[in-house]
């Protein structure tokens, strides 16, 4: 099992849309594949075709002791997820969620392990912003931390967080430029920046800005079935090439 | 079974009814697909075939029937059938010779298989190695090696004087090419010394021949023209010869990384020299010199204007690069050049034409054989084009067959390397200022100043270098008549270097480097030998006199050997750089007119002019250039004259002499030939892109109004506009408005454009206002990428000397096509206006 873990120090770089996208293409070229949302936001659901408004999801089911992996869902493209879940109006699983991390550090590398998958399958973990315990969890788990980042001016400025942030993970990281559009300076010399602060750590194929992400989300596809000719569908093929060669294999049991 | 039966079975399987004229036609010829006679006549007459013989009677002697067919039409179809019979008669013939001549063929076809079956049996490079290992310690001592070079000279003289019977000597040129088929297929540079070295086996025997066995003649007229033929012979053999020396061994020096930290680099003064040209085709190469990898401070780029133009001063202004004029234009673009060198300082000079657009990488892959060498004075890269020059557009051979300038380019300048004579080509180079100044700076005494400048600096004793590998690109000649003035120029120059400071003579050159420099300037000396070449079967085909003093079979065995075994031998030493017999059109072009000016030159060396090659034009209009292609004109016609006059001499006049007539023949068809391509040259075609697009396969993305990024191809490209592969799916319409990128070292840039044109799947943009700095990001895209031509040679065609015949032969043919076309177009309107003229009177 390879446990992929995408993270953000930032919202709205498109990380969400980045796993979505990655592990339907995975499970589509034949790879055993499971996404995990670990955002009490529970959107990974709705880019893979979950219909909204649905409670189910593993939270809920963890904050009650009872199997997480219950609550995984398979979309009609056969891919596998695990939603967060939805939170029931009047009763939040958050405090009880935290009670649960912090009593157990390897909470999520236990519940990870205990899914039956198949061996060299892959995990995605669309990790919640750090420094929340569960960002921290699955950092320490996770065999190939991808930090993703919008090629803009602010992700130029992160640079001293990001290093602290990649001192908690494994040895396997990557960065992931995402939203760039070549057409505005400040994000050509932000994408520059980028390069020379993380050089090889960078994934050489930049996820662009395209129109046609927002359009295969809203007709509830993934961008790579629904526009093959698209710009984003070209990076997202190059990005999971470039992420499988660099994801160690099984790194911790 | 009775007799019966049978004799119906088999008429049922050669469908024919039982009938005596069906029988015989059925069993002798092919069972299908015959007319049979009767039964056409049958249908003629509009009777059953099997109808009683009475019946026919009637129809056939008097009585027209009603449906009975017009006479036109009877006489149509009694053309058709025996067509009918004549095309069956011909595929016939054709299965026939076919089956002959491949069965004739099979022997050779076979032993060639086994030839080169042959090399893959043998482990030639650890055999190599062990013959290496036990050859090595013995040549230590000079006098060892000079023994075995003395024994090798008498060997070859040996083999070269003894006197073979014509059956001999078939044997052993049949040896000498079953070796040659058997090396061509060995790697490495010594099974390629060795194939060269058998070929000048042969032609070591055809010399030696000609000159004991040939030079016997009857009458004052033909010693002189004998001689005559028998000194360009010479002249051919002299190049060959010196040209094996200058290619032996090609260096094929590759990029070398620059050493220390970019603040000890050294300086580079860019200079663009340009004088009349358009300022579109300036342009790229400021922007590209611009782009150059290279510390900012140590860069400097100057536009050196001889054409004192206010429009090129705003222009090197607004880019901040420094503008340089002068007062008057001696010397031309030596003068240029060493006016700016005065107002300069930089370590080292970078000259570019100001068409050739420089690549990003030029600097970081060249500066450095200056700092392993301090006595390197001069690097020169290959001249790439990026446009197809005259032969290759008019004879539709762009990228596919090496062009004129690919030989030298690569082998020769490779080779020339090897013996530290690499010369200067006046742009894609640089040179250190230093040992440029210590002779004076660029030589103004001759038309060609570049390789004097080397040959100036050689003598000196600094070494240059050259690096083969396309660092940057430029346009070629426009038009065949511009392409034609630049050869004289540079055949004029040769020739007086060749007069005014002979390579031979004077100081401080190394004899390798003497027979260098011979070579490339006696090689524009070919004038006279091909126009010899080109008229000397007329000799026996006019006034019958033999200038070869030989029968037509002996001297078959001993020149097809030497033509056979140079063209595999060329095919394999320089094959991808000249397809076989290219090089007779290419001097075929141009002899009648490097003829006088090399004359000239040696004569009178002082005279002569620079002229300036004109580029970056359009032929809006497909047109003869009945001008430049007088001399081919008359040439065509005295060999035409002299064909029709051999195929009299074959069947009346000289019905005895069959084999030296059909020598002459053949001769003369292949000069035909060779001219009709010369003609194919003179007829332009059209060239009406005023900026020359490059075909490329380039990832580029669409940007459109709705937020969309499409990912496509980019297919060619140029400053004012790119085509693309449509991405499927997608309909986008002309005159639509978009953003369009490309990259440059991994950096995306985007530009603005326009839909202009639509065809299948390719759309046709052009950009829309670019600011400078885009500019410099487009450039840097496209022109100015480090690989941008690197590939481009790998389109081309192998090199199979028997196809190159044929498509020589094609060319040939095809000229003549186009020169019938142009006569025909030329009385066209005279025509239209005679009728003109009837209609108007009536």
């Amino acid at each position: 099992m390879r446990r992929i873990a995408f993270i953000s120090p930032l919202g709205g770089t498109g990380q969400t849309t980045v796993v979505a996208n990655l592990v339907s293409l995975w499970s589509a070229s034949g790879k055993a594949c499971l996404a995990v949302d670990l955002c009490p936001q529970n959107s990974l659901g709705l880019h893979l075709g979950q219909p909204t408004g649905t409670p189910e999801g593993w939270a809920p089911l963890a904050a009650s002791d009872q199997w997480w992996a219950k609550a995984s869902l398979k979309n009609s493209a056969g891919v596998h997820f695990l939603p967060f879940g939805n939170a029931v109006p009047g009763q939040s699983v958050q405090p009880a969620l935290k009670r649960v991390l912090e009593q157990y550090p390897h909470w999520l590398a236990r519940q990870l392990r205990d899914i039956a998958l198949e061996p060299g399958s892959l995990v995605l973990l669309d990790v919640p912003p750090w420094p929340q315990p569960m960002a921290a969890q699955a950092l320490a788990c996770a065999d190939l931390v991808v930090v993703c980042l919008d090629a803009a001016p602010r992700s130029a400025l992160l640079q001293p967080q990001l290093k602290a942030l990649l001192a908690q993970a494994g040895t396997g990281q990557a960065l992931l430029a995402t939203r760039f559009s070549p057409r505005r300076d400040s994000q050509r010399k932000a994408l520059d920046t980028l390069r020379t602060q993380w050089q090889d750590l960078l994934c050489p194929y930049v996820l662009h800005e395209d129109e046609s992400i927002g359009a295969a989300l809203a007709a509830a596809h993934c961008v790579t079935g629904f526009a093959p000719q698209a710009q984003s569908a070209h990076d997202l093929h190059g990005i999971a090439q470039w992420l499988l060669a660099r994801c160690p294999q099984g790194r911790r049991p | 079974m009775s007799a019966h039966q049978a004799l119906v079975w088999w008429a049922r399987q050669l469908r024919v009814a039982q009938r005596g004229s069906g029988w015989l036609l059925r069993l002798l010829l092919q069972p299908q697909a015959l007319p049979d006679p009767l039964q056409w006549l049958a249908l003629q007459l509009g009777l059953a075939a099997d109808a009683p013989w009475q019946a026919w009677l009637g129809p056939l002697l008097l009585l027209p029937a009603a449906q009975r067919r017009s006479p036109q039409a009877m006489l149509q179809d009694l053309i058709k059938g025996p067509r009918q019979w004549l095309a069956w008669l011909w595929a016939l013939t054709g299965t026939g010779l076919r089956a002959l001549l491949s069965a004739a063929f099979w022997p050779l076809r076979r032993a060639m298989a086994a030839l080169d079956h042959l090399p893959a049996q043998i482990d030639f490079v650890s055999g190599g190695l062990q013959v290496e290992r036990k050859l090595v310690p013995l040549l230590t001592t000079p006098l060892a090696r000079w023994l075995l070079l003395g024994a090798i000279a008498l060997l070859a003289l040996t083999i070269l004087t003894t006197p073979f019977s014509a059956l001999g000597q078939l044997f052993f040129m049949l040896l000498c090419w079953a070796v040659a088929m058997v090396l061509r297929r060995l790697p490495g540079q010594f099974p390629s010394l060795a194939l060269a070295c058998i070929s000048m086996i042969t032609l070591g025997r055809y010399l030696w021949w000609r000159l004991t066995a040939t030079l016997d003649f009857d009458s004052t007229g033909e010693t002189l023209l004998g001689y005559g033929l028998l000194a360009a012979e010479a002249y051919t053999w002299l190049i060959v010869v010196l040209g094996f020396i200058q290619t032996a061994w090609p260096l094929k020096r590759r990029p070398l990384p620059l050493r220390g930290e970019p603040q000890q680099w050294p300086t580079v003064d860019v200079f663009i020299p340009t004088y009349n040209e358009d300022l579109s085709v300036v342009q790229p190469t400021i922007l590209a010199a611009l782009g150059l990898d290279w510390p900012r401070d140590k860069l400097r780029i100057y536009l050196l204007d001889d054409g004192r133009r206010a429009e090129f001063r705003a222009y090197a202004q607004a880019l901040g690069i420094a503008y340089l004029e002068r007062p008057d234009n001696r010397h031309a673009k030596a003068g240029n050049l060493n006016h700016a060198l005065g107002q300069t300082s930089g370590e080292l000079v970078a000259i570019f034409d100001c068409d050739h657009i420089p690549t990003r990488s030029f600097l970081t892959d060249s500066v450095g054989w200056f700092q392993r060498d301090p006595q390197c004075a001069m690097l020169q890269t290959p001249h790439q084009f990026f446009s197809p020059d005259p032969f290759e557009r008019n004879l539709g051979t762009f990228r596919r067959v090496p062009n004129e300038g690919a030989l030298f380019y690569g082998p020769v300048q490779d080779g020339n390397d090897f013996w530290n004579s690499a010369f200067f080509c006046g742009s894609c180079a640089l040179l250190r200022r230093a040992p440029l100044m210590e002779i004076g700076g660029v030589a103004v005494e001759t038309v060609t100043e570049d390789a004097h400048t080397a040959l100036k600096l050689h003598r000196r004793g600094y070494s240059s270098a050259y690096l083969n590998q396309p660092l940057a690109a430029g346009l070629a000649t426009e038009s065949l008549s511009a392409h034609v003035g630049q050869r004289i120029r540079w055949a004029r120059g040769m020739a007086q270097i060749f007069r005014l400071d002979n390579p031979l003579l004077g100081r401080g050159l190394t004899i390798w480097q003497r027979i260098c420099y011979a070579t490339a300037m006696l090689h524009f000396f070919f004038g006279l030998p091909r126009l010899v070449f080109l008229t000397a079967p007329m000799a026996f085909l006019f006034f019958e006199w033999h200038v070869i003093h030989s029968d037509a079979a002996t001297l078959a065995l001993y020149l097809v050997p030497y033509i056979l075994l140079s063209a595999i031998a060329n095919a394999h030493l320089q094959g991808k750089s000249r397809h076989a017999f290219w090089a007779d059109v290419y001097e075929t072009v141009l002899a009648a007119y490097v003829t006088l000016p090399t004359m000239a030159a040696m004569f009178k060396p002082q005279t002569g002019r620079f002229n300036v090659t004109a580029k970056g034009g359009l032929v809006a209009k497909p047109y003869f250039d009945w001008a430049i292609s007088t001399p081919y004109c008359i040439l065509v016609m005295l060999n035409l004259a002299a064909f029709v006059m051999g195929l009299l001499r074959l069947f009346v006049l000289n019905p005895t002499e069959t084999g030296t007539v059909l020598l002459n023949l053949a001769w003369t068809s292949y000069s035909l030939l060779i001219l009709g391509a010369a003609m194919g040259v003179a007829a332009e075609t059209r060239q009406l892109r005023r900026t020359q697009r490059v075909q490329t396969h380039l990832p580029a993305v669409l940007y459109l109004d709705d937020g969309r990024a499409l990912h496509c191809e980019c297919v060619d490209y140029s400053m004012t506009g790119l085509g693309l592969n449509q991405p499927a799916g997608v309909d986008i319409a002309v005159g639509e408005r978009l953003q369009v990128s490309l990259w440059a070292s991994g950096q995306e840039h985007s530009f603005a454009a326009q839909v202009l044109l639509k065809h299948g799947s390719t759309l046709g943009l052009q950009f829309e206002d670019l600011s400078q700095r885009q500019k410099i990001h487009l450039v840097q895209c496209t022109f100015a990428r480090p690989d941008a031509w690197l590939n481009w040679k790998d389109a081309q065609d192998a090199d199979r000397p028997l196809q190159g015949l044929r498509e020589i032969a094609t060319q040939g043919l095809l000229g003549y096509w186009k020169l019938g076309l142009s006569i025909a177009d030329f009385f066209k309107p005279l025509l239209r206006r005679r009728s003109a003229a009837n209609a108007n009177q009536a």
